[in-house]
Formats: structure tokens, sequence, C-alpha cells
């Protein structure tokens, strides 16, 4: 385990050298730099940007400058920002506090939500409301989050006025529900981008949950729409032809047995109990894991398919 | 106007007036400043309320010294003071001194070398120390420190034998005569000696962060990346402060800026300010006073000189008269702008209202290339002695709107037989070398060629400012032409704005016949502000919208 760890943090410090050493040479390979904001200035002469320009160091040798910016860092000096002439820790610092809280709110609200509607999806699959939810998920994934916030601040905004165009507290009013009432537009938006894509890793994994459910709704396997109904019949993992029969012996569906080979006449014929006949998951262990038959489906066939 | 001020009496406001609105633009100070007192309001006798200006920079340079933009300027202009100020109509006022030095007044010598400057004897700095004439000597000996990161130096560094006279008055002795000195002491701020004179690092301390000025409002709080709160400053020796607050509140993109005002969380669209494309809507919003404020700044399509394409004046009327600049400016830019002839801005004292206007004829256009012998070769462009008539525009890109307005350019110059490809740059490569150093064909920019608001335009186009030939300037037409050099020479050594404005008049006849560089319209903002806002007025010869915040107030 440690010297694991002094591998990963070795890795990250020679990572962390090669991403500043590249970033610092990224930005000094862009002609103009930080005096570029002048370069319409009627007032600032040619001499008066050479002045600044060796005031500021900026003629020295790049790597010079690339080693004396590392060598403060590294002792602590993050240096001062070109704009706005404070020290950068301290212009980094005053950012934390709103980036914390926006994260913050809407991590929690994405976790919520999204497995909600995760479990939700899996326990009623194919439901409208499953197929709602990863619907919703791909339009929202597909659509970038700032034109997400515009089309917020347009219809919440501008159109309904129920919550602020922006800002984080109306200036003059610094109460703790007014900080609510700006927060619920953007940490709304950001969750919304969140459950998206974190949504589709809930969805892939909902193939879990039956499982554990098989262990406490055993009644609900041969009758009527349940759990099981989610689940690829064993039959159709078969399907390129190198299905075992004997695996299927103690299986209660032996209806199966009569499926044609011919998967799509399969489906067809395919009955309400056929779906969620096969896949079962005895015999146990008094814990709920997977009998050991289970295992061995699950060796031979892989893991049952989400459709 | 009394014998402080620099103009003559023959510069009335209503000339100003008249000026402005032969340019189209008499909404500009006009309903504000004569509406007013019809309506009976008059400003609360003690500062009350807040008024909120959004922003789409953050203002983040607080010492008015070292080098910053135009949202800094709007703090600047609230927190300090300079020696004078710059009213609307052009004329230099007082504030911190007492007078306007002037020849006259015998304030400027003759010769135009030694200044004096008397002071008022009753400003405070916010901490309650006097302001005295040892301010002014350190603010200006501090401008030319070289181990201080200035802002301008060009006139500071002009400055010689600096004197304090008694507490309210100092001398002191120019290189040269340098007119346009007094216009640049409009924009700059004095600085506490008392506080700074103890710093060890000039450049880097708490000064920079919670300044002391003696300007009406007083360091309040800010909170970075979001706003800036300034507070009423109660002892403030002009007339004002009304507000209890003023908050510059930074908005970082456009389209939420106008939606803030929409939505009433901001009283004052500030720099920025409205959208063209959003004009129209935001006249009609109810309680919101919407007004086009010219600018200083000019659309221009920049030539450099130095190509052989554009060496011939022939050349350069024929690409004048085939852009079409009235399409340009109502089609693409909502007929927000307005057509110029002159880089002088049109709120200009010396602005030159009697120049040829340009008309757009592409036969009379081809037919100037004709005579000239620029015929139309194999191709179907135009070529004269080897030389293509064919060259390279560049400009900012992604700024949409000239890059509409350079397709449009480019349409209409093939149809004349003349080839204009497009090489557009992020403005950080644009406004690097290749900008300063001619290193383009043509290029699109809304270009300020005055300094502060004097006519002087020597960094523009004296022959000396050409930096790709080793000037100092900002010439980068590459624009060489004697007479205009001695007429420059001549306006900078001149102080009597009426004789100034004869030679500044000329100087504009001669750079429209020449044509250097194309004027495509004057820039126009949209300006916006509350109904209830009392007091604003717009001042284009200032570079900020809050250049008077002190006589900001709300209408009971």
């Amino acid at each position: 385990m440690r010297s694991f760890l002094i591998n990963r943090l070795s890795q990250s410090i020679v990572l962390l050298v090669m991403v500043s050493i590249i970033g610092f040479v990224i930005l000094n390979l862009i002609p103009g730099g930080p005096l570029a904001q002048y370069g319409l200035d009627p007032g600032m002469t040619a001499a008066d940007m050479a002045r600044i320009t060796e005031q500021l160091g900026l003629n020295r040798p790049l790597w010079i400058q690339y080693f004396d910016w590392a060598w403060r860092l590294l002792q602590g000096d993050w240096g001062t920002s070109f704009r706005d002439g404070a020290p950068v820790l301290s212009v980094i610092g005053r950012h934390v506090f709103a980036t914390l809280l926006l994260m913050g709110t809407s991590t929690a609200i994405a976790m919520t939500v999204g497995i909600w509607i995760g479990i939700r999806g899996a326990t009623r699959r194919y439901s409208v409301f499953d197929y709602a939810a990863t619907v919703g998920a791909m339009v929202a994934l597909s659509i970038p989050t700032f034109w997400f916030g515009l089309i917020g601040i347009y219809v919440f905004s501008l159109q309904l006025g129920w919550l602020p165009a922006g800002n984080m507290y109306k200036i003059g009013d610094g109460s703790f529900l007014n900080y609510l009432h700006h927060l619920i537009l953007p940490s709304a938006v950001f969750a919304a981008a969140r459950l998206a894509a974190g949504g589709q890793h809930v969805q892939d994994r909902r193939w879990f949950i039956p499982e554990l459910s098989a262990s406490s709704h055993p009644a609900e396997c041969s009758s009527g729409p349940g759990p099981y109904r989610d689940l690829e019949p064993l039959h159709a993992v078969g399907d390129t032809g190198r299905h075992q029969p004997g695996l299927r012996q103690n299986c209660p569906c032996q209806r199966a047995e009569r499926t044609p080979r011919d998967p799509q006449a399969r489906r067809r014929q395919r009955t309400p109990a056929d779906d969620h006949s096969c896949w079962h998951p005895a015999p146990q262990h008094s814990d709920g894991r997977p009998g050991d038959r289970d295992r061995l489906h699950l060796a031979r066939h892989g893991a049952p398919r989400c459709r | 106007m009394t014998n402080r001020s620099t103009t003559k009496s023959t510069f009335s406001r209503r000339d100003a007036l008249r000026l402005m609105g032969m340019g189209g633009v008499a909404t500009l100070v006009a309903p504000n400043l004569l509406l007013a007192p019809a309506f009976g309001q008059t400003p609360p006798t003690t500062p009350t309320g807040r008024i909120v200006v959004g922003l789409s920079q953050e203002p983040t340079v607080f010492n008015p010294l070292m080098p910053h933009i135009e949202v800094d300027d709007g703090v600047n202009f609230s927190m300090f003071d300079a020696l004078f100020r710059i009213d609307p109509y052009g004329v230099i006022q007082p504030n911190l001194a007492f007078e306007v030095p002037s020849q006259e007044n015998g304030g400027i010598s003759e010769d135009g070398l030694n200044w004096r400057i008397r002071l008022r004897d009753d400003v405070r700095w916010h901490d309650g120390t006097p302001f005295t004439a040892e301010d002014v000597k350190f603010t200006l000996e501090l401008i030319v420190n070289p181990d201080f990161r200035a802002w301008r130096t060009t006139g500071h560094s002009q400055v010689r034998d600096i004197t304090v006279v008694s507490p309210t008055e100092l001398t002191w002795r120019m290189e040269q005569a340098f007119a346009p000195y007094l216009s640049f002491l409009t924009e700059t701020f004095m600085v506490p000696k008392h506080i700074l004179e103890k710093e060890a690092d000039l450049n880097e301390n708490a000064f920079n962060q919670a300044p002391i000025g003696t300007g009406a409002f007083k360091w309040g709080q800010r909170v970075a990346g979001d706003h800036l709160e300034l507070v009423a400053n109660t002892d403030y020796f002009g007339d004002g402060p009304y507000l209890e607050q003023l908050v510059f509140k930074y908005i970082p993109d456009n389209t939420v800026l106008y939606t803030q005002f929409k939505s009433g969380d901001i009283d004052l669209v500030g720099q920025a300010y409205i959208s063209p494309d959003n004009y129209a809507e935001a006249s009609t919003l109810a309680d919101r006073v919407v007004t086009l404020v010219p600018k200083s700044s000019v659309e221009t399509f920049y030539f450099n000189l130095e190509r052989p394409q554009f060496k011939e004046l022939a050349v350069r009327e024929a690409l004048y008269l085939a852009i079409d600049r009235q399409a340009i400016i109502d089609a693409l830019n909502y007929s927000v702008p307005t057509t110029t002839e002159t880089f002088m801005p049109k709120q200009s004292f010396y602005f030159n209202p009697d120049l040829p206007k340009q008309e757009f004829n592409l036969e009379r256009a081809a037919q100037i290339l004709d005579e000239a012998g620029w015929l139309p070769g194999a191709d179907g462009i135009r070529a004269k002695d080897g030389v293509r008539l064919s060259f390279a525009n560049s400009t900012t890109s992604g700024a949409h709107l000239r890059e509409q307005a350079q397709q449009f350019i480019q349409q209409t110059l093939a149809e004349i037989g003349v080839e204009m490809t497009i090489s557009n740059l992020p403005s950080a490569v644009m406004f690097g070398d290749f900008w300063a150093l001619s290193q383009f064909d043509t290029a699109i920019s809304g270009i300020t060629y005055l300094i502060g608001a004097d006519p002087d335009v020597t960094n523009r186009f004296h022959t000396k400012s050409i930096a790709a030939q080793g000037g100092r300037g900002s010439n980068n037409a590459q624009y060489s032409n004697a007479e205009v050099d001695a007429l420059l020479e001549e306006g900078s050594r001149t102080f009597d704005p009426e004789a100034r404005r004869e030679i500044y008049f000329r100087i504009q006849e001669i750079i429209r016949r020449d044509l250097p560089f194309l004027p495509l319209f004057a820039n126009t903002s949209v300006f916006g502000h509350k109904g209830s806002v009392g007091g604003f007025i717009p001042n284009s010869n200032t570079r900020t919208e809050s250049w008077n915040a002190a006589a900001w107030y709300w209408k009971s």
C-alpha cells in the first residue's frame, strides 16, 4: 500500500511539473501577452509598453521566468496577478467559497436525484418514467451547460420572474434565504448537467439491483410484472447458439425449452412469463449472494444484458 | 465661461449642442440636462440609497496611476480627483485646482514652459489629512519614477523642477511647450503622499487594495469577482455625493448584463453598455432611460501605406467609394452608429463638420482605377506595373459584427476587380507586433485617436510616430505628410483653443484628402439607466459613464 502511494505521489509530481511547463510555454507562445489589453490604449506609447515589460521582467528568457516562478511557488509565493494586482493566492482564495458552495450544492442535488432516478428506473424498467429519464439524460448530456443556463435565465428570470438572473446575493441583503434564492438556478443547472453524465453511470449499474431484489422478492419471479422483467432471459444470452440446455434444468420455466432457435421468432413467441422466468437465483446462499448455479450462468454467458 | 476657463467664450454650450445635433446625437446630454430642472427634481440633502452600476469587466486596479482599463477609471473618478476635470462639452474645468491655468490668467507663461497651479484649500483625504501641493508634487514625481509601474507617461516626462510655493500653490517647468498636458492632467488622479511615501514597495502594497483618495466616495469593501462597494464621503469638497453607496457590479457576460438591467438588478448599465442588437428592445422598456452616446473611437479600415498597392491615392479613393457604409451601419449595426469623415470625435470642440461626404459609387470607383491605370488582368483582378490589387484584411476573430462587415466589404470590392482576403487573428496576437509594427496589409478596428480629450494626434499621424520605422508612437498606417507633421507640432505648442481649432480643422482636411485610413463609422454606445436615477450625464470626453457619480441621486 505504501509503495503504491509513493508511486502514485511521485507520478503526480512529475505530472504537475510537466503540466506547469506546458502551461507556461503555451501561454508564452501566444504573441501579445499580459500587456495586450493596453495595445489599443492611445496614451500608452511603444516606449511605455517596453518600460512596463522590463519592470515586470517579461523580457527575460522564458526558462529563467519559469524557474523564477516555480522557485517562488515552492516557497509559497504564488506571485501577483497581472490584472488584479493582488497576490494570486488571495485571488484564488476569494473565489473558493462561491465555487465550493455551488459545486457542493449541485453535487448534492445531482446525487440525490440521480440515485432516485436510477433506482426507480431500475425497478420500473421500460416504464414511461424509465424512458423519460433515459431520453432526458441523453438530451441533457447533449446540451452545453451554458445553454442550459441561458434557457434557465430566460424562462425563470425573464419570463416568469421567479428567480434572479445572476449574482450570489442581492447587494444590501445578505440573508440566508437570499443566498438560497440565488443558489437555486445555478445549482439546478449544474446539477442537471452532472445528472446527465452521472445518470448514465447509475443506469449502467442497474443490473445489480434486480439481483439484490431477487433475494428479497423471490415470489415475484413467476407471476406478473416485477423486478425480473428487467432481465434478458438467459435464452437470449445464448442467442449465438452456445446455449447449454443442461444449465436450465432447475429453472422453473421449462417452457423456455420450446423456444425456437430463430431469435426473432422466439421474441415473437415470448410471453411475459418468459421474460422473468429464467435467470432465477436458486439455489441461493442464505445471505442473498447468488447461488453456485447462478455463478455458473454468469461464468458461461456473462452478465445479463441490459436492453 | 469665466477667465478660469481655457476656452474663449465664443464656444458656448449651445455651440456644443449644435455640433452634436449635427451628428444626429442630440439625445446625448440634452434630455437630462434640460428636462431635469423642468421636473423640479432635486437631489436629497443627505446621501440616500444605493446605485448599482453593472460592468462587463471587473475593476481591479485601484491605484489610479498604474496601468488600467476603462472600468477602473469609473472607480477612479469616484474615489479620486484630478487637478482639472473635462465637462461633457470638452471644456476643462477646475477640480482640485482653484483655476485652470492659461496664458491669459498667467498660469502658463507666454512661451508655454512655466506652469503655476493654485489649489483649493478645503480638500481633505478620506482619512482627514489635508490635501496640499506636496501631494501634487509627489504624484507627478511618482509617475516618472523608474521603479514605479506607471500607466501613461507622455507629458509627465517633460515636467521639470516641481516647486512647492505654499500648501496651495506649486510651479513647474516643461522641457518644451506641450498644450495637451492640460488635458492629460484631467486623467491624472492625485494620490496621498503621506500614505504612499511610507510604502517600501511602490507597485504592490496595501494602498492598491483599499485606496484613500479625495473623491466623493470612500472605499467600502470589495468582494473580488463580484462587486465593489464605495460609501459616501460626507466631507467631500464639491457638490454631492447624494448616494450612501455606489456599487460596481461585475457581470462578465453582455447578455446577462442586459438581462439584469431589464430585471432591475442593476440600476445603470456601465462599460460594454447595451449591445446594438438589444437597442430597439431596450428603448421600449418601461421606467428605463436608454440613450445613444457617441464614443471617442472610430471604426476604421486601416491601410498599411508602405504596401505597394496603397501608395497611390487613387486606389484609396476608389476603395472608399466602393464601401457601402450605410448598409454596414443599418443592416449590420442596427443603425446605432453614425457616419463620420474624420478621426476626431463628434463631441469634440475640434470636430470639423465640413469635410467632404463619402458616397457609395462602384462605377465611379471603377472609373478612378481605370484612369489611374489599374486594369483588370486575366483573372479579373486589377493590376498595375506588376502589382495586383489584392490584399489581406485582418480584424480580431470572434468580433462578429466586424467579421460580417469584412465579408460585406470583400463582396463589394470584388465587383470592381479588387481582391480582399480575410485573415483574422485573436486580439492578443492582433494587437501585438502585428499591429504595433505594421505587419498587416489592411485592418479593421475601433480606434481611439485622441489621448484623453485633447485633439493632438501626433501619436497617430506624425512621421516620428511610425514604430515600424523606429518611431515611438502608434502611427500604424505609416502615414507621412510633412505639412501634417508641421501642423501637429504647431498644435501641440499652441494653448489658445480657437487657434488650435484652426490647426486641427486643417489637419482633418488633409487627412480626409489623403485617406491614410477609411472611417467606417463613429462608434456609439447604448447607455441605459432606471428612470428614477437623477443627475446622470454622459461625458464622451472621458472613458467612463461613472465620471460624475457624485451628482447621481434617486428621484424621490
